[in-house]
This record gives structure tokens, sequence and C-alpha cells, in this order.
């Protein structure tokens, strides 16, 4: 059983609605975001802070809301020293490991869900 | 009753978070949404009136505070949600006080927060929906005035009504007692369009002045927990209208206060000075014309020029014998409403005896005489035994009912045969058989007694 559907969870809580709103809606974020993130390794290699901040500003909506309150807070933190990069960009970097950590629970959630509905599929 | 649907629009430039917030509102029922990924779009789509704007504080094309302020513009009574990613409270409250409707942080908890104020406005529809039927409702209840009358002065005076009505200026309603003051009041209230707005009536006569003042200013209660206001009938009547009865038994303090309260439009509370603004209408009416108060106090006839720029003078029904049997039917299918079994009628010699009649009591008296026949009547025909007039003696005796001073009757009389004569003091020296300088010193004496 996916923890995404406990209502304690606090993703699941924070998305609400039906499951294919909240399946629709957590699959599009995925995309968005496992697109966002190769961009945003590029943006490392090639040191563009500017791109940096774009990129990081956009997930922040989005982890905040799914529920990812200590990350979303320590990417807002990072925000005003990659005004001042680059000692930014190497703090940066340490998100890492914990950026891909997200990209797999959200697709384990998702898979999770995917397989719920086939199984209900089937009980029908 | 079908519910309206609740237009929104979310302005934001991230499509999955605007994807995010429409679907959140999206779960109440009769919720129109419309997305748009720049201020500029919204601001343009603005005319249709959304009960709701969320707008992101950071698109691509302006800032939200300029965006928030450019909506507002467009539409003063737009609520606007702010959607930030910014946690800073002083840009929170900045933009509550540039007129934003809440102010929400994008985190685990805006969906709820969402939430509940897409449900306080479908509940406010509601309200709103329900505060517009109740007026309808009151509108339908409340019953035209109609002036009856084919008499040329009354239409005059119905005439001068409708146009002052429509002006918006103050007005002085005189004529005898019972001729209808109150009505003509209420025609012109309903006649410049107040018909909703209340409608007030105010009597000094058994009143002190200071509580003439608390009646028509209010009053302040001061005490531990601070000032208590209670709002007077200026205030309380909104954009309605107020009628002042008797306007000459109030003191020319009073009187002068309103005078500036019509100029000015606002006054001060006597306590804390507190500013109240006034937008209802004044009305006086009297049963002395404006030419006697010339006469008895000219300081009392400035301030009602001041105060009324139109007059409109009602007259007797004695001088109305034409609208005698008008008025009576009238009265009758009044009386009559919703009967299910027919209407009144009057014989001939019952409507004989009606226009035979001098009414010193005016309408009031007419009516008073019609509703008892109505009772007397044994079917529907209004017989001349039915229609009961005191007898000539008893009204020819009735004013010393009022037990006034033998000074005061003596007044009553003079100021009776003043107006009868159009103020001629030498004809009513002779019709009194006495000289004119004791009618001189009376006037003189009430003068005096009125500047006091």
């Amino acid at each position: 059983m996916s923890r995404f559907w406990s209502p304690e969870n606090s993703m699941f809580r924070a998305i609400g609605g039906d499951k294919p709103t909240m399946q629709r809606l957590l699959s599009k974020f995925l995309d968005e975001f496992q697109k966002t993130l190769m961009e945003w390794e590029r943006a490392i290699e090639k040191k563009d802070a500017a791109r940096l901040f774009e990129i990081q500003h956009r997930w922040l909506s989005g982890l905040r809301t799914l529920g990812y309150t200590e990350l979303s807070q320590r990417i807002s933190a990072l925000q005003q020293s990659l005004i001042a990069a680059p000692e930014g960009l190497e703090e940066v970097k340490n998100l890492r490991e914990e950026l891909l950590s997200v990209q797999d629970e959200l697709g384990f959630e998702i898979k999770q869900m995917e397989a719920l509905e086939k199984r209900n599929l089937k009980v029908k | 009753m079908v519910d309206e649907v609740i237009r929104i629009f979310i302005v934001e430039d991230d499509p999955w978070y605007g994807e995010f917030l429409e679907a959140a509102v999206q779960l109440f029922p009769n919720v129109e949404v419309r997305r748009f990924s720049t201020a500029n779009s919204c601001i343009e789509a603005i005319q249709f009136k959304p009960a709701l704007v969320t707008l992101d504080y950071r698109l691509p094309d302006m800032e939200g505070k300029d965006a928030l302020m450019a909506i507002l513009e467009k539409d003063q009574k737009a609520k606007v949600v702010v959607v930030s990613a910014q946690e800073d409270i002083e840009t929170a409250v900045d933009l509550l006080k540039h007129g934003a409707y809440d102010y929400l942080v994008k985190n685990d908890q805006t969906r709820d927060r969402l939430w509940n104020i897409v449900k306080n406005l479908i509940k406010e529809a509601k309200l709103e929906r329900e505060n517009q039927r109740l007026k309808e409702e009151l509108l339908k209840s409340i019953q035209p005035v109609f002036l009856i009358g084919k008499d040329a002065n009354f239409k005059r005076a119905k005439s001068i009504a409708e146009k002052a009505a429509k002006s918006g200026t103050g007005i002085l309603i005189f004529g005898p007692s019972g001729t209808g003051k109150k009505t003509m009041a209420k025609y012109i209230h309903q006649q410049a369009g107040l018909a909703s707005q209340p409608f007030q009536v105010f009597s000094p006569i058994g009143l002190s002045e200071e509580q003439c003042e608390q009646v028509l200013f209010g009053r302040e209660l001061i005490s531990s927990i601070g000032i208590q206001r209670e709002a007077g009938l200026l205030v309380q009547i909104g954009k309605g209208t107020l009628l002042i009865e008797h306007f000459e038994r109030l003191s020319a303090s009073i009187l002068e206060q309103l005078a500036q309260i019509q100029r000015s439009k606002h006054f001060y509370s006597k306590g804390s000075n507190y500013r109240f603004e006034i937008s209802g209408r004044l009305l006086f009416s009297s049963q002395t014309t404006s030419e006697k108060w010339m006469q008895l106090n000219p300081h009392v006839a400035d301030l009602l020029f001041t105060l009324t720029e139109m007059q409109i003078e009602l007259p007797p029904l004695v001088q109305r014998k034409e609208d005698i049997e008008l008025l009576a039917n009238w009265f009758i299918e009044q009386s009559n409403g919703n009967r299910q079994n027919g209407s009144h009628r009057f014989s001939k010699k019952a409507m004989e005896k009606l226009q035979s009649h001098h009414f010193p009591g005016n309408l009031r008296e007419l009516k008073a005489i019609i509703d008892l026949a109505i009772v007397l009547s044994k079917d529907l025909f209004i017989e001349a035994d039915d229609i009961v007039i005191q007898s000539q003696s008893k009204q020819d005796t009735q004013w010393l009912n009022e037990e006034k001073s033998m000074e005061e009757y003596q007044k009553d009389i003079v100021f009776h045969y003043l107006d009868k004569y159009q103020q001629k003091v030498l004809v009513v020296a002779d019709k009194l058989q006495v000289s004119k300088s004791s009618i001189y010193n009376l006037l003189k004496r009430e003068r005096g007694s009125n500047n006091e």
C-alpha cells in the first residue's frame, strides 16, 4: 500500500481531490522536475547562476506544496546566495542527492497509484 | 433556486501550479475557472467580473503589486488573493494595504486556505442573493402612495411635489391639520426613487430641546469600556427621508444646526467630535405658512428659507368640494381592499350628506367618517344614516377642549383672521372690533417669545 494514499500524508492532504486529479498533478510535476533536473545539472556545469536561480524558483512552489518543506527552505535560502554566485554554486551542488531522492519518491508514489488503479480495474 | 456560477481567474505563469490551483477550486460546484499566464491578459479580461482572482506575485510581465493595483483600478470590487512563494510578512502587509483580499504563501496549506476563501465567497454570494431577494420583496410590499384629487390647487401642489422630489431640495409642506402633509411627504419620498430607503417622521411635540437633539443627532454614552454611539434619525435614515413635523417647535439652535447640516452634509457628535456623514433628505411640515413666520419670528423664517427651497401648500378639504366624492370612493376602495364579496357604494343621499359637510378635520375626518360608515352599513350600500357627522355645536366647541389660556385663545383667533385676510392687520382689526395696535402688540409679543 502506498503511503501516499494515507490521509496523514502531507502530500495527499496538500493536493487533495480525486485520484485521477492527484495522479495527473503528481505525474506532471515529476515530468517537469525530471526535465529541469537535467537542465539544473547542466547549469551547474556551466556555472550559470541565473538559470539555476530560475529553475530552483520554479521548483519551490511545487516542493512546498507537496510537503518537502525542509528542502524547499534550503533552496529558498540558497536562492539569496545564488545571486552572489559563485560561492552559492558549491552549496547548490550539495542538493543533488536530495533532489534525486525526491525524484525517486515521486516516481514510486506514481507507480503505486498506477498499480492500485490496475488492481481496481481488475476487480471491477 | 439555481446557484450562480462563481467565476475565478487564476493568474499563474507556472503551468503546474496553475493546474494545481485550478484542480483545487474545481472541487466546488458551479465554479468556472479561467487561467492566465500574464498579468496583462487577466487585466484585459477583468471586464467579465470574476468573483475571485488568484494572482501570482512574480509574473513575467508585471510585479504582483502593480498587477494588483491595475486590476483594482479596473474593478474596485475585485477580490484579489495574492499567491506567492515569498514568505516576507512586509510584502504581505503592503499588498493587503493596497487592497489585496488575502495573501497566500505557496506551501502545503495553500489548497486548504484557498478552499476556505472560496467557501466564504460562495457563502457571501448566497447572502448577497438572499439580501437582494428580500429587498425586492420589501419593494413589492411597499404600498405606493397615491395623491387623489382634481382640485386645481391640489393638482398644483402635486405637480410641485413631483418636480421638487427629483430636485433633491429641502421642502416645506404646510396646510391645516389633517390635509395629508405626511402622505405628501411619503409621495415625495417615493417620487424621488427612494421607496426602498427608510422614511421616518419626527415630531418635537412634548420633547425638550435636549431630547430633540438626542433623537435627531444621536447621543454618546461614555463608560469604562469606551464610547457607545447611538445614531440619531439623521443618520438612521441613510439615503432615505426624514420628515420633521411642527418644525417651528424646534429651538432656533437646532434649526441652525439642521441648516448647517443641510449645507455641509455632515456633523460632529457633541462628545467625541465624531464625524457623521449625512446623505438623507429633510422635509419639513407645519400648519403655519412661511409668510406668517416672517411676521412671528423673522429669524425662524430666515432659517426656514435656508432649510427649504420649495414650499407646498395643501388646501383644506372645504376648498376641494369636487374631490370629496373622489376621495370618499378612494377610501372605500382602500378599506375594502381584499374583500371577496364586493365593494361598498354610497347612496345618493349619503354622498350629498358628505358633500354638505365642511370637514374641519379635513382628510383625516373624512376617512374616519367612512371607516365608521362601513362598519354601520347593513349591507354594501352606505345610506345617509350611516354617515355620522359630529353635530355642528359639538364641533364648534371642540376647539375649547384644548384648554388653553385666554391669551393663547386670543392669539389663535387673531392668527386665524390674519390667515383668512391675507395678513391685513387693518381688516382683521375691523373684523374683530379691536384696535390695530393691539394686534401689532400681540405680534410683537409673539416675536419676543420666539426669540428667547
